[in-house]
């Protein structure tokens, strides 16, 4: 190989180019110039430099990415979804926030603590309210416990994943949620739905139920991983026992009550009424 | 070595040269250098004399026009002046010069001046039209001369700089890839990549017009 050659072997096109660039003239400064900076170089004596070099963070090749990080920042930031807020809370006990414990009064702590997502823990006779405005509501019964996802994203990570550890939780999703998608999971089941009002009861000894009230949602064994099951119509209910047994019934009363009392109470804060 | 001016310890690198403008420039001999490194008048007039031309053509090549030129020589002879107590009067400066040069050029790219008024060569300035002339009295041919020259360097103003750069001092300043390397701060393998990728491209633009 040429070491004073390209990489590899020229064209004629190349080799005529390459050519005319060794052809090309000299360029000479004109006599007024070069008598001019022969003197200034001579003496020392030079006028203010012609070409002053921009500090780096005024350099195009800086601030460019710079800018260009910032705004990814910005937009990151703004397609985050909403927060979690404590709606409402009822009964006596506590409610634990990623391994902090707070009196079931406490809706500030309990806000604070839970506002992008975290382990939630009922402790005692207590429901809590939660809703992420817009987007989803969630209703955690008494003796609960479940990982709740930051809400889905605005623009893109639409979606989210809720553990449903223990105990039974309510969903109803708002207009915002449109074309999210969130994956309910308890140790045997895996519930995946695109806008509906649902619930999902999880208990050692029965296995997990999940109560459609509204729309669709599809429902797998875990192990077959979400959206892989088949799908549940509004009014019925999916139940698989930790044998995993499935059958498919009417909506359990209860279920439905609560549902209905979920969106009575969130409806506006998800931009359904 | 990217903008203090101090000479590289190997400037004067071993390998092969192709004839080329840089070594066309006799080295001035040591006992001028020395004097260039206490400032002597008449030694920096000496200097000067022999090193400008140089200077300038590589800015111009670089640079596509005349005033950006003239300014990048200004530039480059007060970098000189500054630093003249570095000069290593072993070496000799032309390689170090092409260096500072064509930093001072990549100063001037990333200026926001030079991107806003960015365009192609000023062929016609009547002064460089004058030194394209063939010297054969010959019109037709001068003509043909200074349009050759106006596609060459029109179509060396559109490659993106790091590869103008690697082509002009390879092809038009006559360095080696290693001393292009040297020059640009980039490995050997990177200089040659440069090269090919702008001899490709030049091509293709110029295709059929030379």
């Amino acid at each position: 190989m040429n070491p004073n050659g390209p990489d590899e072997p020229i064209s004629n096109d190349e080799r005529r180019v390459s050519d005319a660039v060794r052809g090309l003239s000299s360029p000479t400064p004109d006599p007024a110039f070069r008598a001019r900076l022969r003197e200034q170089f001579v003496s020392g004596q030079f006028e203010r430099p012609a070409i002053v070099r921009l500090p780096w963070f005024r350099r195009p090749a800086v601030w460019g990415p710079a800018l260009a990080a910032a705004a990814a920042l910005v937009v990151t930031f703004l397609n985050r979804g909403p927060d979690w807020q404590v709606l409402a809370t009822s009964g006596e006990g506590r409610v634990v926030v990623a391994g902090r414990a707070f009196d079931a009064a406490d809706r500030a702590g309990i806000g604070a603590a839970i506002a992008r997502g975290g382990e939630v823990a009922i402790e005692g006779p207590v429901t809590l309210d939660l809703v992420a405005r817009g987007s989803v509501a969630v209703a955690l019964a008494p003796d609960t416990r479940m990982q709740l996802p930051a809400a889905p994203a605005r623009w893109w990570s639409r979606h989210a994943v809720a553990t449903v550890m223990d105990g039974n939780v309510y969903f109803s999703t708002g207009r915002d949620f449109h074309g999210a998608t969130l994956d309910v999971l308890t140790e045997n089941v895996a519930a995946r739905c695109v806008g509906t009002s649902f619930a999902v009861l999880r208990s050692d000894l029965l296995g997990t139920c999940v109560c459609v009230m509204e729309g669709q949602v599809n429902v797998a064994k875990r192990e077959s991983g979400a959206g892989t099951g088949i799908q549940v119509p509004s009014g019925m209910r999916r139940f698989i026992n930790p044998q995993g047994g499935e059958t498919t019934r009417p909506i359990l009363e209860d279920s439905a009550h609560h549902l209905h009392r979920q969106l009575s109470d969130v409806g506006k804060e998800l931009g359904r009424e | 070595m990217a903008d203090s001016p101090s000479q590289p310890p190997d400037s004067s690198v071993a390998g092969e040269v192709t004839p080329n403008r840089v070594s066309a420039v006799a080295t001035p001999d040591r006992a001028l250098l020395e004097r260039v490194r206490l400032r002597d008048p008449e030694a920096l007039g000496a200097f000067y004399d022999r090193y400008l031309d140089l200077v300038f053509g590589l800015a111009w090549r670089l640079l596509g026009d005349r005033t950006r030129a003239e300014d990048a020589a200004s530039e480059v002879f007060l970098k000189v002046h500054r630093a003249a107590d570095r000069l290593d009067p072993e070496r000799d400066p032309a390689p170090w010069l092409t260096t500072i040069t064509t930093n001072v050029c990549r100063d001037v790219w990333r200026s926001g001046a030079y991107r806003m008024s960015r365009r192609a060569a000023d062929i016609d300035d009547p002064v460089q039209a004058a030194s394209l002339s063939t010297g054969r009295n010959d019109p037709e041919d001068d003509s043909l001369a200074r349009e050759r020259e106006r596609l060459v360097q029109q179509a060396l103003a559109e490659l993106p700089e790091p590869l103008r750069t690697a082509i002009v001092l390879h092809d038009y300043q006559g360095l080696d890839h290693r001393q292009v390397a040297e020059v640009m701060h980039i490995a050997h393998d990177a200089a040659r990549k440069r090269y090919s990728r702008a001899l490709a491209l030049l091509a293709e633009a110029l295709k059929g017009r030379l």
